[in-house]
């Protein structure tokens, strides 16, 4: 059965993030419009990297379950990490964790254990940073995912297929991507194709997010049509798990938000990056 | 000493590709008055699960025996406490060996440890029957014998066999509690936490009489629902499970057989066997 491999340290899986860092993303978003595209998506992403950390963490250290990637497309297309692993693809989650760009404090209110919340200074690690310039030039930034994807696939050809998440607020002014995205969901681990997951954030705010369409015909424009057939069905697995967070979804929804606001976003951003079978 | 004979076997292997001392499951069990057996299961995520499991059998097994649905509270309660030493401790010792907390345990420290909890007690006493209706209660009725009572909290389970029903090749369904089908198996069960006392609906407890011949088979939830999974198909996994628990090297092998070649997930795997 296709997508059931186990993740362990000696046969870990991939995610590769795509992250829009076109100009439009220095954009303001959200509610309260006090904050650009840019630095939310930062921020989220830094947070996830922060939470998939925490769910590796056992007592001997972080274990390398997860390899990551993240490519950033604006002025230039290439790795987003910065530092010592700039000339790296995939890091280790248990690199990472244990080297993060900077660690930043900030008071929390967290549980006493009693029932009662107690003030705490924690420890917030940095990753990537906000950057916004220039162009979107997607095709690009798939086809490095492509080439860069085929090299880990070599390296573990029995993994849990990678899993791509493409992050971007406008259309490719490179062409047309889905042929990019086509080459990259065809390829495979032998656990099954590469899985291709999409969202639009939303320019506009109090737009609602179009989440998990199963066909494109009804979406509002080309462009969403465009970014539905290049994005993955959901498998058995997430098609639970986004049920789990009531989420309609039937057995041809695809992984694809659309007009996401920052609340969207980090919904899509935690389902796509479950995981079952950690060992 | 009790009045009846009751002799328990048990064995612990960890996942595949794991180290044995990364296993987080533990079994235990105190041959004195009352007998009592007790598998635990640490969740797979999380920090200092597997010591949290056998903080559990340590109480369970300690002089002080639960034997109602309150008492194993309480014993719960007592081990809750203790813990918060055992983390100081933790601490204290990371600091001490120049291995200081990093930012990614902190949560899990916080959020606090999780483990599954299955107990068995064995006594010719009867003081649970006017237990508080503080949890699930389901009873049994079988013939007189020895009486025993068990408690769940999460998806280790207990499988009761009779003798006829051992000896019968096809067809018998034993008791199994507190999960009842394999399709019922997830990955979220109900877990004793660190943190909070566990919700009176997570505790579920079964009674009744067992006779001599009769076994019990206390396991963990991988190797659980393969067994479900051969009654369902009518199948009799007993031979199987007791020539496995004839020694480590039976037992590792025959974990490796069902993984290979039976579809079992690759968790660590407890079998403990009480006979009667």
């Amino acid at each position: 059965m296709a997508y059931s491999a186990e993740i362990s340290r000696i046969n870990p899986t991939s995610f590769l993030f795509l992250i829009d860092q076109s100009g439009s993303m220095s954009d303001a978003w959200g509610q309260d419009q006090t904050v650009s595209k840019a630095h939310s998506v930062a921020a989220m992403l830094n947070h996830l990297l922060q939470t998939l950390s925490i769910r590796c963490a056992k007592e001997e250290g972080v274990r390398g379950y997860f390899e990551i990637a993240v490519i950033g497309y604006g002025a230039t297309v290439g790795n987003a990490f910065t530092g010592s692993f700039q000339s790296e693809k995939f890091i280790s989650i248990s690199d990472l964790a244990n080297q993060p760009l900077r660690l930043t404090e900030v008071e929390k209110k967290v549980e006493d254990g009693a029932g009662g919340l107690v003030s705490e200074t924690v420890k917030i690690p940095i990753w990537v940073e906000d950057v916004s310039n220039n162009g979107t030039p997607m095709c690009r930034a798939i086809s490095m995912a492509h080439d860069w994807l085929s090299e880990w696939i070599g390296v573990h050809p029995n993994a849990y297929p990678p899993t791509v998440l493409n992050i971007s607020d406008g259309q490719a002014n490179d062409g047309d991507p889905r042929s990019a995205a086509a080459a990259l969901t065809s390829l495979a681990t032998s656990d099954g194709n590469v899985l291709m997951y999409n969202v639009c954030i939303s320019s506009e705010s109090g737009t609602k997010a179009i989440t998990f369409p199963d066909e494109g015909d009804s979406l509002p424009d080309e462009y969403a049509r465009l970014m539905f057939e290049m994005s993955s069905v959901l498998t058995p697995y997430m098609r639970e798990c986004a049920a789990g967070e009531s989420f309609a979804v039937s057995e041809a929804s695809r992984f694809f938000f659309f007009q996401a606001d920052p609340v969207a976003t980090i919904k899509f951003l935690d389902i796509g990056t479950r995981t079952a079978n950690l060992r | 000493m009790a009045s009846h004979q009751v002799h328990f076997v048990g064995l612990v292997v960890a996942k595949k590709g794991n180290q044995p001392d990364e296993c987080d499951d533990h079994i235990g069990q105190s041959p004195n008055t009352p007998f009592r057996a007790v598998v635990a299961d640490g969740a797979t995520e999380g920090l200092l699960n597997g010591r949290w499991a056998e903080a559990i059998v340590r109480r369970c097994t300690a002089e002080s025996s639960p034997d109602s649905p309150s008492s194993m509270l309480q014993a719960l309660e007592e081990a809750r406490t203790a813990w918060v030493d055992e983390v100081a401790a933790y601490r204290k010792d990371r600091e001490r060996t120049n291995r200081p907390i990093q930012w990614y345990e902190e949560p899990g420290l916080r959020t606090g440890s999780f483990s599954t909890l299955l107990y068995l007690t064995v006594d010719g006493r009867r003081p649970w029957v006017l237990a508080k209706r503080k949890v699930k209660r389901k009873r049994l009725h079988q013939s007189q014998g020895t009486h025993w009572w068990a408690c769940a909290v999460g998806d280790s389970c207990l499988f009761v066999v009779t003798k006829e029903g051992k000896r019968r090749r096809f067809g018998d369904h034993p008791v199994v509690f507190p999960i009842t089908a394999s399709v019922d198996f997830n990955s979220s069960p109900h877990l004793v936490s660190t943190r909070v006392a566990p919700s009176p609906g997570a505790v579920q407890e079964l009674s009744g009489d067992a006779r001599t011949g009769d076994c019990m088979y206390l396991m963990t939830d991988a190797i659980a629902c393969w067994t479900l999974r051969q009654i369902e198909s009518r199948e009799t996994p007993w031979s199987r499970l007791d020539e496995g628990l004839r020694s480590k090297e039976r037992f590792r092998r025959m974990v490796d057989e069902l993984r290979e070649d039976h579809g079992m997930r690759n968790d660590d795997v407890s079998v403990v066997r009480v006979d009667f």
